[in-house]
């Protein structure tokens, strides 16, 4: 049976979507426990073959959309299912040309530093991360089968025509077409019979894998983002217990214990007492205090003398304490903001791809939904398409809002927590942080765009102007 | 000076009556089932205008008619749902009003609440006073308009038919006193909301007075210079914990009252549109129209009352970023001035109040939904025409 496979990081949190995406039939060959050359090949034959049969079925939409391109309203609306799926063969071949920078975003997160004191913070963000991002996958899971369901409904209702544009007359008729979820071209006849069965069983699964691909990368897009903000809540939440720690080193406070009680006043960190902590005898060098940085990372700064004037009677290893506390939230930011970088590297250009697919698709959507007259399959089918492009648009720009907005109120956190009380270093430290993240943090569709909430809001608004002047010049 | 009395006299007054005000830790079961009565009268009328807008799908007429008072309706519902769901929220907001931070410490800091308190009453007054006008209007409307054919103040499904003589006076009072309750709620909800921002606009002013009092060490004597910029820097930090705290004072009221600001800014475009294309086909010799006018009138002004008060906010914070530089930092000691140049960078942040933490109310938000209603005006008009 298959060993349980050793990950550690982002690879672990995310590998239900991992394996969900093995199975859609991503090229994602890493992260198995088995590499032997018989499994890899299966893999990988695995991956071609899905590959293929999702390439050669969209080649037949689009031969099908060349073939009945007379009609406007038929080629309207083959050309919106043609770019609402090329989504999903963009996405395949995206990540398949870039899985390198896949596994590299991925294994960032393989080594982070960690401090005693703030170990049980960071579990209760991850943890709290890791909830956010399973509960993000099984919704859009569920969404993704739900519309496959409704979509394979919808095909058994209404009249199962084409439009065909009658050369002499001008007029539209209307000619037969097999009842299948898509309209394709196939080399073999489909009206019915045993052929009609199977085209009709393709189309379910073409509809479930392509549907999946597409949407399984964008949830592992998201839960990156999920993780990024976590973090940066983290790193808000244990500013406060930090400058009370950085309070002790130079403003005199007779006792102690005094020093690591959190403020009564609000919720916040719990800092434990220290001497609980079995510091005395883990860290009894200079070189294995505070700061582990496991693996791969900078050389650890050696503090020098401890300071001669610090008036608290605080121990070295208290005082190291203090200190590495600073360089803790330092590193851990600036390894967010390099996790950021990478998740922009890695997923930018596919945003930009999927912004303009889903541009012009919004736009004769807007000209196929003037023509709803009533209740009826035509109408569902329109709203349907409509719903899906916007939600999977709104889907990444929630999440690129929450990253922004997190990364800019790490300002307005250090500042509230009453830095006026503390010493010279902490202040230059809260100073120099807040001048750091007045810049938000955000996500680029290569540069081109933003990803946020102002971006969906201008798709929205331009989709509603475009459906009006359409409305008028009808 | 009692703060909250000061701003929300008139709001407590209005929604005690009401019954939908905080009730107290061991509230009567009477009062309970009285506010319960009320809830349930303003639920009964949005059921029975939902039930008259399914009956007249397809008339666009008698649809748009029914529509803008559904929508006023629900609106009504949703706030006060709101209100009274968030009510630990308001708790949270009534006693930050009541702590020491936020007291004044003398008589300019009590004339600046004065004032701020007067500014917001006088406008919500006047939003009071055209609501009512338009309740009366709309039950004037059977005595004026269609005399003789006995019709209800509001088109909308009613259990009892307008032919029998009791029935017919009966459900004329229901609605009118229904109506007129729902315009008295419209006023204390949003009260509550637009005093808190006022508030925080008159603490930020008063926090703008108090880093202006910083003395100066020039003619002081020597032994007494030490004390002077001890106190001057005191003042600062003062100002910091008061400008903190004004922060997350008004992300509270945002957190508490987002969700049916956002619902009101979105509604209005459909209300401003629905409303015109009934002044356009309505004869202006009618009292209907002069409802319809009056009404239109109520919803910008309470749209504009909002609008107003979240760009007061954003340009007094500002302007507080420019008063911080004008106090005389350059005699004061180092400590002092590196942590005006820190509580500068923070200021530099203007506090936005957003309408669904993403609409950002202000004056240029008002006309950009001004223009928006226009355009689907223009649109509907020119649809109905071909």
């Amino acid at each position: 049976m298959m060993t349980k496979v050793k990950t550690q990081g982002l690879v672990t949190d995310l590998m239900p979507n991992i394996k969900l995406m093995q199975a859609a039939g991503h090229f994602l060959f890493n992260y198995h426990s088995d590499n032997s050359g018989m499994s890899m090949l299966l893999r990988k034959v695995y991956s071609s073959v899905h590959a293929v049969l999702i390439v050669v079925n969209y080649v037949c939409m689009a031969i099908n959309m060349a073939q009945y391109s007379d009609e406007v309203n038929e080629l309207t609306a083959n050309t919106i299912t043609v770019l609402f799926f090329a989504h999903s063969v963009i996405k395949l071949l995206f990540f398949a040309l870039n899985s390198k920078s896949f596994y590299r975003t991925l294994a960032i997160w393989n080594q982070s530093n960690s401090h005693p004191l703030f170990t049980e913070s960071d579990a209760r963000y991850h943890q709290l991360a890791l909830t956010k991002m399973r509960r993000l996958l099984y919704c859009i899971c569920g969404v993704t089968v739900l519309s496959v369901a409704s979509w394979v409904t919808l095909t058994f209702f209404g009249e199962s025509v084409r439009f065909i544009a009658n050369k002499e007359t001008n007029e539209t008729m209307t000619e037969p077409a097999p009842r299948l979820p898509l309209k394709a071209w196939y080399p073999f006849n489909t009206m019915s019979g045993t052929m009609y069965i199977a085209a009709f069983a393709l189309q379910i699964y073409w509809l479930l894998f392509s549907m999946a691909i597409a949407n399984l990368l964008d949830v592992m897009f998201c839960s990156w983002l999920i993780f990024a903000c976590e973090q940066l809540q983290h790193l808000k939440a244990i500013m406060k217990p930090l400058m009370e720690l950085s309070a002790s080193l130079d403003t005199y406070r007779p006792n102690t214990a005094e020093l690591f009680r959190a403020s009564s006043t609000e919720k916040s960190e719990k800092v434990p007492d220290p001497v609980d902590l079995d510091i005395r005898g883990i860290y009894s060098t200079q070189q294995d205090f505070g700061i582990t940085l496991r693996g791969a990372g900078g050389k650890l700064q050696t503090f020098g003398q401890p300071t001669p004037n610090n008036p608290n009677g605080l121990t070295q290893k208290q005082e190291m304490l203090a200190r590495s506390a600073i360089k803790y939230w330092v590193e851990r930011h600036k390894h967010v903001v390099r996790l950021v970088a990478s998740i922009g590297d890695t997923y930018g250009t596919a945003l930009l791809f999927h912004m303009l697919i889903s541009t012009i698709t919004l736009t004769l959507l807007a000209y196929q939904a003037t023509k709803i007259d009533g209740v009826n399959v035509y109408a569902f089918s329109t709203l349907g398409y409509l719903t899906y492009t916007l939600g999977q648009v709104f889907h990444f720009c929630i999440f690129g809002n929450r990253l922004i907005e997190e990364s800019s109120s790490v300002m307005e956190a250090a500042y509230s927590c009453q830095w006026y009380d503390g010493s010279e270093e902490a202040k230059t430290f809260v100073q120099i942080v807040c001048q750091q993240c007045q810049k938000a943090m955000s996500i680029s569709g290569a540069k081109f765009f933003t990803v946020s909430l102002d971006l969906f809001a201008s798709v929205l608004g331009a989709v509603v102007t475009y459906f009006m002047v359409l409305v008028q010049l009808k | 000076l009692n703060s909250e009395n000061l701003f929300l006299n008139r709001a407590k007054i209005v929604m005690k009556i009401m019954g939908v005000w905080i009730p107290p830790p061991n509230e009567s079961i009477i009062s309970k089932i009285y506010k319960f009565i009320m809830m349930f009268f303003q639920y009964l009328i949005l059921l029975f205008l939902i039930i008259y807008v399914f009956q007249m799908w397809g008339d666009l007429d008698a649809v748009s008619q029914a529509f803008y008072v559904l929508f006023t309706q629900a609106s009504l519902c949703f706030k006060v749902t709101v209100f009274l769901v968030n009510k630990n929220m308001l708790m949270q907001l009534l006693k930050q009003m009541k702590s020491d931070i936020f007291a004044p410490k003398s008589a300019e800091h009590e004339s600046i609440l004065i004032l701020y308190a007067s500014k917001i009453k006088r406008l919500l007054l006047m939003f009071m006073i055209a609501a009512q006008t338009t309740c009366a209007l709309w039950a004037l409307k059977p005595l004026f308009d269609d005399v003789g054919s006995r019709k209800f103040p509001i088109d909308m499904w009613m259990p009892v038919t307008s032919e029998n003589s009791p029935q017919y006076e009966l459900g004329f009072v229901f609605q009118f006193v229904t109506i007129t309750i729902s315009a008295y709620m419209y006023f204390g909800v949003d009260s509550v909301a637009l005093s808190m921002i006022m508030f925080g606009c008159a603490q930020i002013d008063i926090v703008k007075d108090k880093i202006m009092t910083i003395v100066s060490i020039h003619d002081a004597k020597e032994d007494e210079r030490k004390k002077i910029l001890q106190d001057n820097h005191k003042k600062l930090v003062e100002c910091v914990i008061q400008h903190g705290a004004i922060a997350s004072f008004i992300q509270i009221t945002e957190n508490a009252y987002h969700t049916y600001l956002f619902f009101q800014l979105t509604g209005s475009v459909g209300i401003y549109c629905m409303s015109a294309l009934r002044i356009l086909v309505i004869e202006w010799q009618s009292m209907q129209f002069f409802s319809i006018v009056s009404y239109l009138f109520v919803i910008t002004s309470q749209l504009f009352i909002f609008c107003w008060c979240g760009h007061e906010l954003t340009a007094t914070s500002e302007d507080l970023h420019t008063v911080m530089y004008k106090c005389l930092w350059y005699e004061q000691d180092l400590k002092f001035k590196r942590d005006l140049c820190f509580a500068m960078m923070r200021m530099s942040r203007p506090m936005i109040f957003r309408a669904g933490h993403y609409v950002m109310l202000s004056r240029q938000t008002f006309v950009a939904i001004l223009r928006m209603s226009y355009s689907y005006f223009a649109v509907l008009n020119q649809t109905k025409k071909n």
